[in-house]
């Protein structure tokens, strides 16, 4: 009775996160004069495991005493070795000028290191600890209560590499990295405009996530990027390991089963995208980087398109989105003329598909479902399971399960057929996220044509429609420009038009709307009708 | 002439809408019924009505060019005063309301009768209704983007079907025209305008407030409406043409009959299919404009903020009358050919035209102060 | 038959009400809340009346009520010919 009168009655709180607060002593914050204290205030905060104190002082006899910390390993040998050539060279400047102030070898050290890395002095513990984290190395100097900071940020990670989850035969093959910096140079080398700014962010309050976002400014509209980056800034999480996380904390509508953020590994793609005046978040620790927004018609573009031909590209994009049909009503479109709608299959193809039920066990829905659940559980399994194994599986799952279980008269061959069609049309998808949105619809689909036949599927596919008209992606409408009907909406989305002619970025989301390309013929008739070079 | 709305929608949205409202409300249903007055003129019987009609759309454009901010349902309260409006108001929603349970029920009606007869219509019904619902729940831009995207397949499936008609074409079941005078073509067109035009008044729910320029949108509800009339001759008359209107006056549904009809090459001599979900199609934009209106009114009515806590609750009761709205099929006949041109010309006629009237009053009174 | 179909209208109205009514108490909207209960009590009592085959009217017997007196002229005027 209390729960109830609790839940009806009851405001609910705000938000039931907090973020961890460490007791903000102003003992503890303070930065003593005193060294040794200094040192084992860091050490009792962060713990000694893999910190790194080294003790010196500026002349051996009667010097001043200084340390040097940094958290082992995120800070490369290479700039190490850098540092202590330049430490060097300070002692030596130091013993020559008669330093033994404090304050004045605290200049000297600022004066050199300034000039070729981000320096800051600190005065908090807090904000000292945290650059610690960050792979900051930290100065001490005994007698002066401000630490010297710099940034000598470095860790081990992947180079560039080829993309493993995009492939492609045309265009670049170059892939994003985990390290922000990186990630934020590959994109810097495609596009030299000055007006492609780049914006840090940090969310995650235990992990700090470096979060960077991107856009040419004028290209892209003014409300979308602040409200991209109104919404990361109101993200309160524990940690952000993945630029997934964030996808699934700022999206519009936060039930839908369509992805609202194109997600990629690949610069070009991104760059493309910021030219047609998105926002990009990248995030630290990750090689996919988001774009927003997102339309549904971007969902079915590979950047492939671009570097082939306009001819092959548009009719690939077509097959695409009959991919998509494909991989969402095949199976329920079976259901339903096998099980209610036997008059509407021509009578040559009825009659052998009845042969070859014969002796089926199981009911059609059943079959489907069967075979539809040990091919997703296949697929998963190719995914996990170690490289070595992998052809054998293959050859598992098609021998075994395909052809064998057809001669032991469990499933019919048709079956078969059916869920290969389904399971490669998902794959022929650009984009991961929208093929496993079509899974989804799948399995819907499935149950409605089995309990309402024809009518069950066309009820789902309004369903479905109505969800995609609904959707927003930070503001525009998700199928725009289909649906609010844009003047770009055959020529970028199902067709591709030549280069010449897509003059007009994508409505909705350009700010601008001078045209990108010109459409002056660049081979001229008077030059066609010239002689040929011989 | 720009303004601020809060839910935006495009005059071409309007105009498929329009179009998509004016075909469906009685696609299955009409050309027998007009068979049965009319005869083989059936298909002057449309083209009298439509140019008939044009007037009533003209009350209905007018009507919202007037008081461009305001709904029907506002106007009704604005002029009738707060008791007589309210009565008013509350047999408009009634109203509304009893026309979406009978969009559902032809829906049902024609599935169970043509598909699945073994299959309870109950569940039929709730199917329909919970998207419906849902339909509503995600509001009108959403519905109007959805049928924005219907629109290019619905609209090239029926000429596609109609093309592949040809063949069996008989040209001679148009003859003999006119031969018995006048009155059936005039009784025809009656039947006609109150299915197929007088409707479009619930759309004067939508129509001037959700629009930012009223003039374009103005326009867009004409073109609407003459593009659904289009449509409705052209099927209409192809039935006739196809099976003689001896035959389509006593069959059920002459149109889906028509489609069975299609052989070209053994692969599309069963798109029945495709005839079915344009019908579908086309009820569902009607259930979602009565229901619309409906429910929007009621909220309107009782001065709510939000209508979409209302759909649920009216997606029950009509979930439970969609089963005997109609008592049976015959009784379906009777009301649709005695009360349903009464009702539809009160509603559709004699309500906009008493508000035209006193919003011209009420704007010349404010011109010339008294 | 009959019980299930009661159970799942009473499954469905209380769902419903669970998950609107303290939405609607905490934005203290209590006009919405009258007219939201009193629709979703209409709907249930009719459904289970409807299960149990009671007889609930008809909408479209009242307008044919109301144009009853013309329903001869209609007649006339709507016959085949």
């Amino acid at each position: 009775m209390r729960f109830l009168h609790r839940k009806l009655w009851k405001k609910k709180p705000e938000s039931t996160y907090e973020p961890s607060k460490t007791e903000d002593s102003w003992d503890r914050n303070r930065i003593s004069d005193n060294l040794d204290v200094n040192i084992n205030n860091i050490k009792t905060e962060i713990g000694s495991g893999d910190l790194i104190i080294n003790l010196s002082t500026s002349h051996p006899d009667h010097g001043i005493r200084f340390a040097c910390v940094y958290i082992d390993n995120l800070i490369s040998n290479q700039i190490l070795s850098d540092y202590s050539t330049e430490l060097g060279k300070i002692l030596v400047s130091a013993e020559r000028m008669g330093t033994n102030n404090p304050k004045a070898f605290f200049n000297l050290l600022i004066n050199q290191f300034s000039s070729f890395r981000r320096v800051s002095q600190e005065s908090r513990l807090e904000k000292v600890l945290d650059g610690l984290l960050s792979g900051q190395l930290v100065f001490l100097i005994d007698g002066h209560s401000i630490f010297l900071s710099i940034d000598a940020y470095s860790p081990e990670g992947r180079s560039v590499e080829e993309p493993t989850s995009q492939s492609i035969v045309r265009g670049p093959k170059e892939g994003f990295t985990e390290k922000l910096g990186i990630n934020i140079s590959l994109i810097r080398k495609r596009i030299k405009d000055k007006a492609l700014k780049s914006e840090n962010l940090t969310v995650g309050n235990r992990t700090k996530t470096k979060v960077t976002l991107m856009y040419i400014n004028g290209l892209a509209k003014q409300e979308i990027i602040d409200e991209i980056r109104r919404r990361i800034n109101a993200i309160q999480i524990d940690g952000i390991l993945e630029s997934g996380y964030i996808e699934e904390l700022i999206k519009d509508n936060k039930y839908s089963i369509f992805p609202t953020f194109l997600n990629s590994e690949k610069p070009d793609s991104v760059a493309a995208c910021l030219l047609e005046g998105k926002v990009a978040i990248l995030v630290d620790g990750t090689p996919f980087v988001l774009t927003a927004p997102a339309l549904f018609a971007e969902f079915f573009q590979a950047s492939e398109d671009y570097y082939h031909q306009f001819h092959i590209s548009t009719f690939v994009r077509l097959f695409r989105y009959v991919a998509l049909a494909l991989s969402m009503f095949v199976p329920s479109i079976y259901i339903t003329l096998a099980s209610f709608h036997q008059e509407m299959i021509p009578t040559p193809l009825l009659i052998s598909m009845l042969a070859q039920r014969e002796g089926v066990p199981f009911p059609t829905t059943v079959e489907v479902l069967l075979m539809e659940v040990v091919f997703e559980i296949l697929r998963e399994a190719g995914i996990r399971m170690p490289r070595i194994i992998g052809p054998a599986i293959s050859i598992v799952g098609a021998l075994v399960l395909g052809q064998a279980a057809v001669e032991a008269g469990i499933i019919s061959a048709v079956i078969v057929i059916i869920v290969s069609i389904t399971a490669i049309s998902s794959f022929a998808i650009p984009n991961y996220g929208m093929a496993n949105s079509a899974r989804i619809v799948r399995f819907i689909m499935i149950f409605l044509a089995r309990v309402f036949g024809l009518f069950g599927i066309f009820m789902g596919t309004l369903a479905l429609l109505l969800e995609l008209c609904r959707l927003k992606s930070i503001g525009v409408p998700y199928m725009s420009p289909f649906a609010p009907k844009g003047k770009t909406a055959v020529k970028d989305t199902i067709l591709r038009f030549p280069l010449w002619k897509s003059m007009a970025r994508p409505e909705g989301i350009s700010a601008d709307t001078s045209p990108r390309v010109s459409d002056k013929d660049i081979v001229t008739d008077k030059q066609k009708k010239q002689s040929e070079f011989r | 002439m720009h303004r601020m709305v809060k839910t935006k929608l495009s005059p071409r949205q309007l105009m498929i809408l329009a179009s998509g409202f004016s075909f469906g409300t009685t696609p299955l249903v009409l050309p027998s019924s007009m068979a049965k007055l009319a005869g083989p003129d059936v298909w002057l019987s449309i083209l009298f009505g439509m140019a008939t009609g044009m007037l009533f759309i003209w009350i209905y454009a007018k009507l919202g060019e007037l008081n461009p901010d305001k709904t029907f349902v506002e106007d009704i309260k604005l002029y009738f005063g707060k008791w007589a409006g309210g009565l008013v108001v509350v047999l408009f929603i009634i109203s509304a309301l009893v026309l979406t349970d009978q969009a559902v029920w032809y829906m049902g009606d024609f599935i169970h009768t043509e598909f699945v007869p073994d299959f309870p219509v109950l569940p039929i019904h709730v199917l329909f209704i919970a998207v419906l619902a849902f339909a509503l729940w995600c509001g009108v831009e959403t519905m109007y983007r959805t049928t924005e995207l219907l629109f290019a397949f619905l609209f090239t499936f029926i000429i596609v079907a109609i093309l592949m008609l040809i063949p069996n074409m008989k040209p001679e079941n148009l003859l003999p025209v006119m031969e018995k005078g006048v009155p059936p073509v005039l009784k025809g067109s009656i039947l006609y305008i109150a299915s197929c035009v007088l409707p479009l008044v619930f759309l004067n729910m939508v129509y001037p407030v959700c629009f930012e320029n009223v003039k374009e949108s103005k326009k867009a509800l004409f073109k609407g409406y003459l593009l659904g009339a289009f449509t409705n001759l052209i099927t209409v008359t192809v039935c006739v043409i196809v099976m003689g209107s001896n035959l389509v006056s006593n069959i059920r549904f002459p149109m889906f009959i028509t489609s069975k009809e299609i052989n070209i090459f053994v692969i599309f001599s069963r798109i029945e299919a495709v005839t079915f979900s344009i019908w579908m199609s086309v009820s569902f934009i009607s259930a979602f404009s009565y229901a619309y209106a409906g429910i929007f009114g009621l909220a309107q009515l009782l001065k709510m903020k939000n209508y979409k806590i209302l759909v649920l609750p009216i997606g029950l009761l009509l979930a439970v009358y969609s089963l005997n709205i109609y008592t049976n099929t015959s009784y379906q006949i009777k009301w649709d050919m005695t009360v349903w041109p009464l009702f539809s010309f009160t509603l559709g006629f004699i309500l906009p035209l008493v508000l035209l009237i006193m919003s011209i009053i009420r704007k010349i009174k404010g011109k010339n102060p008294i | 038959m009959v019980l299930i179909v009661i159970l799942l209208i009473l499954g469905f109205a209380a769902t419903l009400s669970i998950v609107e009514i303290p939405k609607l108490l905490r934005t203290k909207s209590y006009k919405e809340l009258c007219v939201f209960s009193l629709l979703l009590a209409l709907g249930v009592v009719l459904s289970i009346l409807k299960s149990l085959e009671v007889e609930i009217g008809n909408p479209s017997d009242l307008f044919a009520w109301i144009y009853s007196p013309l329903e001869d002229i209609m007649e006339s005027l709507t016959k085949k010919g």
